[in-house]
């Protein structure tokens, strides 16, 4: 047993630390305002090895260590570490696990160096269950054409490479939407509550060309399975950096503001809050790395233990942003308030890739077993 | 990073559960309808080796260390075994017996570890008073040298294992003007003259435990029971075993999470109302899930404060946050437990009744949690950060 990162990760985490203390996190209020993609983020992330992180040469990932890193600049700038993540981690973890010799070949150097952008779409306009699938793969003779539509894709103006969960002859295949072969047509931007640094856009599919290198091999749900399980795992990290962001900023803002004469930290109601953020996101780390590792073993509890740490990191950040928010009072409500950003960020993560009440579906169902 | 348990480990931690679970659990669960302590059981614990899991083996134990204490303990609430029962054991083992091993001299622990570990002497330990808890600086227990005795006057409250302790480690004040180095540790045996013990304290749970006032008349003590150096009692006892405690003695609470699970899990697919199992309710369900969640963080809390501990990493915080999360994750669990078996939850035949009154000491005892919130806070806030203005 050993609770503590390795001498490698601390090295990365420290490094990732003062690139994104020093480039990433003042800009966080612009990269909100701005509403595009952070294209100079993205570069100098790329530069730093961010995206290569789960992505390694050979071997297998160390999603431990992405863990870690996704925690680093969430806490930065969450907008970011979504666009990040819906490329490197979950669109070319899935090309990694599931991609022909040649498709992996094609994009995982790109996507791993940040000259790709990557994308993932699951969500059919009806809904992300499986049976809500609508988009429509028909076999060609070289291959597929895709029609149908999918909402809410993070990265979907910018992706080069978009991993697209259809349905072929009925039965759920997972495929690789190339940019350059066209056939798709990208949606407005959609306004969002928060994340508005990583927009996404509803996608419309007409007879898209998708070669046969391009169908990602194996069982299509199982595949469909492990693309949100790697994106659930992603957006445990995500909800920790958010949490992590809001414990900083309430703590920073506790200390200095004086009311009363004292430092409003002095006060149980304002003390006590700070002490709650700190140790409900600790836990929410901890299950996140645990979860990780599980993965890594390929135990069989990996799944459910995904889902644990992205339920408890993700209401964790909600319930974070709302206590930082309250302790800055009138001042959170403001615009300008770092907090006010993180309220509106921390929002998204109780959402994505599985709603909480999926979560505590999927976690009671493996609870209950097969029996029930 | 790497969480996996030995495989002697895994191997200890499932054979403490089925000792538990068939030689153990009937008594003490019988003994605790009945409020009272079982010598069977804590009999059957010492010779299954449970007494003697953190000391060396001259003494008579195994040098399990941390992290296997806390499997073993996490192994008897997994077994459905009460609170009451491991918090006896607790409250000898770890905060009378680790003392005496760690700060105690070569002729005490010869004295005294032997026949702890046999199970025929039980500990206890005395810190709280009647007006003083956790805010240490209000004791008013008083010791004084006197020739080759030192003479203690004063009381000490809620001391589990009070009537039936051989033995206590008990803090008093030696020097009222050194603060909390004014304070030194003793071990008080129950025959010294002038020690005495209330009548038993009724509890709302934990009730297979038995708990009471001890009580210092001009109580003689030989001066070769001091435990460690004088003044030296609150800080040398506090720190050797603030780590032990709050993971040692929490430990069954978080194996007593899985086991409440396992029963909701069980209870929920029998039950049948609107015509089919409770458990296909969502409103049901999603208690399960966020019971699930609390048996994992409470788990990791709980090895990382004994994984530290056993790598000789300072665990203060760690330690605080697992005493404040596993007591208050805890109590939310049974809360709901008791919730989803309705009238029957309410009942004495259903072992979350009992959970459910037991885990309400958890966020009161060694520290409420409001005491956890300021330790953990003050450890967090720089409040001269922003200077006066």
């Amino acid at each position: 047993m050993d609770f503590n990162l390795n001498k490698e990760q601390l090295d990365l985490q420290k490094k990732l630390k003062e690139l994104i203390a020093s480039e990433i996190a003042p800009k966080a209020g612009d990269t909100d305002k701005a509403g595009v993609f952070p294209a100079g983020n993205w570069k100098k992330l790329a530069e730093a090895g961010y995206m290569a992180i789960t992505l390694p040469k050979e071997g297998a990932t160390d999603w431990i260590t992405g863990v870690m890193a996704v925690e680093e600049l969430a806490t930065g700038c969450p907008s970011t570490a979504l666009c990040a993540g819906a490329s490197a981690w979950i669109c070319g973890g899935a090309i990694a696990a599931y991609g022909s010799d040649a498709a992996k070949a094609k994009w995982l150097p790109k996507l791993a160096s940040g000259e790709a952008v990557g994308a993932y779409a699951i969500t059919d306009p009806q809904g992300s269950h499986l049976s809500d699938i609508t988009l429509e793969a028909a076999k060609t003779s070289s291959g597929y054409e895709l029609s149908g539509s999918k909402s809410f894709v993070t990265n979907a103006s910018k992706a080069d490479v978009i991993v697209v969960i259809a349905k072929t002859e009925g039965e759920p295949a997972v495929f690789i939407v190339e940019k350059e072969a066209g056939g798709y047509e990208v949606g407005e931007a959609i306004q969002t509550l928060g994340m508005k640094g990583a927009p996404c856009a509803n996608i419309t599919f007409n007879k898209c060309p998708v070669s046969e290198d391009n169908k990602l091999l194996g069982d299509g749900g199982e595949i469909a399975s492990k693309l949100l399980l790697l994106a659930r795992l992603h957006t445990a990290a995500l909800s920790v950096g958010i949490g992590r962001a809001a414990f900083e900023e309430g703590k920073n803002y506790a200390e200095t503001r004086r009311s009363g004469g004292k430092p409003i930290g002095a006060y149980q109601e304002v003390a006590f809050k700070i002490s709650d953020m700190y140790v409900e996101n600790d836990i929410g780390r901890q299950l996140s790395y645990y979860a990780a590792y599980m993965l890594m073993q390929g135990d069989p509890e990996a799944d459910t233990e995904v889902s644990i740490a992205k339920l408890y990191a993700s209401e964790t950040a909600g319930r974070n942003a709302n206590r930082a928010l309250q302790i800055f009072g009138g001042k959170g409500y403001t615009l300008d308030a770092a907090v006010e950003r993180i309220y509106r960020d921390a929002r998204y993560v109780e959402i994505a890739d599985g709603s909480s009440e999926v979560q505590r579906m999927k976690i009671a169902n493996a609870a209950l077993g097969e029996d029930l | 990073m790497d969480f996996k348990l030995s495989e002697e480990q895994i191997a200890f931690q499932k054979s403490v559960e089925k000792f538990a679970r068939n030689e153990i659990a009937p008594l003490t669960t019988e003994a605790e309808r009945e409020s009272r302590f079982s010598f069977e059981a804590w009999k059957k614990m010492a010779d299954f080796g449970m007494m003697g899991l953190p000391f060396p083996e001259k003494y008579g134990g195994s040098e399990a260390g941390v992290l296997t204490t806390c499997l073993g303990m996490e192994a008897m609430g997994r077994a459905g075994v009460d609170a009451g029962s491991t918090m006896a054991w607790g409250a000898s083992t770890i905060l009378c017996g680790v003392p005496i091993w760690l700060l105690g001299n070569e002729e005490q622990r010869e004295q005294y570890l032997p026949k702890m570990i046999t199970g025929e002497w039980i500990g206890g330990m005395g810190l709280t008073e009647p007006n003083a808890g956790s805010d240490a600086a209000g004791m008013q227990t008083t010791a004084v040298k006197k020739g080759d005795k030192y003479i203690m006057n004063g009381s000490k409250m809620f001391i589990t294992n009070g009537p039936i302790g051989h033995h206590f480690v008990v803090m008093a004040v030696t020097d009222k003007d050194a603060g909390h180095f004014g304070m030194s540790a003793f071990i008080v045996d129950a025959d010294f003259p002038g020690f005495s013990v209330s009548k038993e304290l009724d509890k709302m749970g934990n009730r297979a435990s038995v708990t009471s006032e001890l009580i210092f008349e001009d109580c003689e003590i030989p001066e070769k029971n001091l435990l460690g150096q004088p003044g030296m009692g609150f800080i040398g006892v506090g720190k050797t075993i603030l780590e032990w405690e709050r993971s040692c003695l929490i430990a069954a609470g978080v194996g007593g999470l899985q086991f409440l699970l396992n029963d909701n899990v069980q209870y929920s697919k029998e039950r049948h109302q609107f015509g089919k199992p409770i458990a296909h309710f969502q409103a049901m369900k999603h208690k399960l899930a966020d019971m699930r969640v609390a048996v994992s963080a409470t788990r990791l809390l709980l090895y990382r404060v004994a994984w530290m501990k056993d790598n000789n990493q300072s665990a203060m915080m760690e330690a605080s946050m697992n005493k404040l999360m596993c007591s208050e994750m805890g109590m939310r669990v049974c809360e709901e437990s008791v919730q989803l078996h309705g009238g029957y939850g309410y009942m004495k035949e259903y072992a979350c009744e009992r959970a459910f009154r037991d885990a309400k000491l958890g966020t009161i005892g060694a520290g409420t949690s409001e005491v956890q919130r300021m330790i953990i806070a003050k450890m967090l806030l720089n409040l001269k950060k922003g200077g006066k203005k």
